[in-house]
């Protein structure tokens, strides 16, 4: 693993590759389920998932999840109406 | 005239008020965020801007625009890392008054400066924006074919670190381009059938992937540092009368190349800060201040990357070349609204484009009022770790790619551009540069169709009038612009 790092002349530094793979395939799971689900069930799901995987505290994690639930919802839903996925929950 | 003063009026209704009070307190927060930039922060944007009427949602673009690059200097003073990369030469004397225990005296520098650079660089846009829509109006098929030729060669030149690399991102952006519907014959071209992409890329969930979901994944491959601080201050973050002698001559200088910098389109923000910060320290009397905190320093730099605010949307919105990343998103958020940037916005969209102009300036009164009052605050704020911004943001992005047309489609081919950007960015190549091919790449083709159509095929036609010859001419500077602005860097030094 170190030494493929030496070989890109220093692009992949300090890479972290566990976090970044565990990112970003939270993040193509949060896509495939975001229409089953639903924008809000889905975001609650994965916004924990990874945050608590990035190792934030679980009660902040909390707490910002609900927040931002709320958030997105006050400034698209009732705000400026801009249409969010629906799937089979909400 | 008119639409000048009912611009003035309606910028200061309340929806128009509280949408740039929010954007520009939101752009704060997003330039003081060390791995948030304003790029990126416009892109995240656009579909929010969406639900907006036209003016309003221009209003929340520039409140960003211009909170950012102010932010930027929050972070690069109080914790010795630029926020945004404008504010890399904020640091340099910034972070050396901090350490003596004079960080509000910075922050106050810092407002004060942008707010003067910010706020006087709305002249230029006033009084230059007209005219030079109004030579668009000459324009025929093939001057559009040069113009478009013109945007990219500067794009790819100068503000990339190499030109190659800029070409480069230039000929990737035009191959995304050609994507669609052909704009002369209506035959489907690389939509491997898919009925998603007849009209093309989606604009905007191109913009995300491109600038905001590649920042996440950038973000995502380096170790998360917790626990970041900033030093606390005690001191008044307001001047006093002499110090604000003492730096207007510096930020009047610096508003001044900023605006220059700014309508040469190109060269950005970050360019504009260290040639304002050079040049304050070349005219300067007390030399040996700087180096250790001097205040002169700090409105250098600051009052200079707040004028390419003002300076860069001129170019953006008479010709449609947009002189640095923010603005090509900028111009992405331009054309969702339906506004096309030429001599239409001056006359047809008269009254939207004037309250846009007085609604860039209220902007800058509440960026004076909330850095002057509420820097601790945000420089709170910009503590939030990285690792909590990580998943918000990818968050955001989903949301924004999906509100434009409703589809999940769109939110695909986001995700697929973020890891496409994502590479771009590690390649070192220019995700503007590609942004702004994509939005020109159809007006030159069109062009230059249309013109050997006119022409029966002859390409004299190209080189007929006097304003293509120009265009070409400026083409080839821009090219080797590079060379030139390297041999300037060296001589000022």
């Amino acid at each position: 693993m170190k030494k493929e790092e030496g070989k890109g002349e220093g692009i992949f530094e300090n890479f972290q590759g566990k976090q970044f793979l565990f990112v970003i395939t939270s993040c193509f799971a949060y896509v495939f389920v975001v229409n089953v689900l639903g924008f809000f069930t889905a975001t609650f799901i994965y916004l924990m998932i990874t945050l608590v995987g990035l190792r934030v505290n679980k009660y902040i994690a909390l707490i910002t999840t609900i927040g931002f639930c709320i958030g997105v919802y006050f400034i698209f839903c009732s705000f400026l109406k801009v249409p969010l996925p629906k799937g089979f929950i909400i | 005239m008119n639409d000048v003063v009912y611009g003035v009026i309606k910028a200061l209704s309340i929806t128009n008020l509280f949408a740039a009070f929010a954007s520009v307190a939101l752009g704060i927060i997003i330039g003081a965020l060390p791995g948030l930039t304003a790029a990126m922060g416009v892109a995240l944007l656009i579909p929010i801007t969406f639900g907006m009427s036209p003016s309003t949602g221009l209003i929340t673009l520039a409140g960003v625009y211009c909170g950012a690059i102010f932010g930027g200097s929050i972070s690069a003073i109080l914790i010795n890392t630029p926020g945004t990369p404008a504010a890399a030469a904020t640091v340099i004397e910034g972070y050396q008054l901090t350490l003596k225990g004079k960080a509000g005296k910075a922050l106050g520098t810092a407002v004060i400066a942008s707010f003067i650079g910010g706020i006087l660089s709305s002249i230029p846009l006033y009084l230059f924006s007209p005219p030079l829509a109004k030579l668009a109006l000459k324009f025929g098929p093939a001057e559009y074919f040069w113009l478009s030729i013109f945007g990219l060669t500067i794009i790819a030149g100068v503000s990339s670190k190499s030109i190659i690399k800029g070409l480069i991102s230039g000929a990737l952006g035009l191959m995304l381009s050609t994507i669609g519907m052909d704009p002369m014959l209506g035959v489907p071209r690389f939509t491997f059938g898919s009925p998603y992409l007849i009209s093309g890329l989606p604009i905007t969930a191109t913009l995300i992937g491109l600038f905001s979901m590649s920042q996440v994944l950038i973000l995502a491959e380096e170790k998360i540092v917790s626990g970041r601080k900033f030093v606390d201050f005690e001191d008044k973050v307001m001047l006093s009368k002499d110090e604000i002698k003492k730096i207007m001559p510096t930020c009047l200088r610096s508003t001044v190349i900023g605006s220059i910098i700014g309508i040469l389109p190109g060269a950005g923000a970050t360019i504009a800060s260290f040639i304002g910060y050079n040049e304050a320290k070349r005219f300067s009397k007390n030399k040996d201040e700087f180096g250790k905190g001097a205040i002169e320093g700090v409105a250098g730099a600051e009052a200079a990357n707040n004028a390419v605010t003002g300076g860069s949307l001129i170019p953006t919105l008479t010709l449609g070349i947009p002189g640095e990343s923010v603005t090509a998103v900028l111009l992405g958020g331009l054309i969702i609204q339906g506004l096309q940037p030429g001599p239409d916005l001056f006359t047809v969209h008269g009254k939207i484009t004037y309250t846009f102009f007085a609604g860039f300036i209220v902007v800058n009164i509440f960026m004076l009022i909330l850095g002057l009052f509420g820097s601790k605050i945000f420089a709170r704020i910009s503590l939030v770790p990285d690792n909590v911004l990580i998943p918000l943001i990818f968050s955001l992005c989903t949301v924004g790619s999906y509100a434009i047309n409703n589809q999940l489609a769109d939110v695909w081919i986001m995700f697929a551009f973020g890891i496409f950007g994502y590479f771009v960015r590690k390649l070192d190549l220019n995700p503007a540069a590609i942004i702004l091919a994509l939005i020109l790449g159809p007006i030159g083709e069109t062009g230059l169709r249309r013109a050997l159509i006119l022409s029966h095929g002859s390409i004299g036609i190209l080189f007929s009038s006097v304003i293509s010859k120009v265009l070409i001419l400026l083409s080839i500077f821009s090219l080797f612009s590079p060379f030139l602005m390297e041999r300037m860097q060296r001589s000022g030094d």
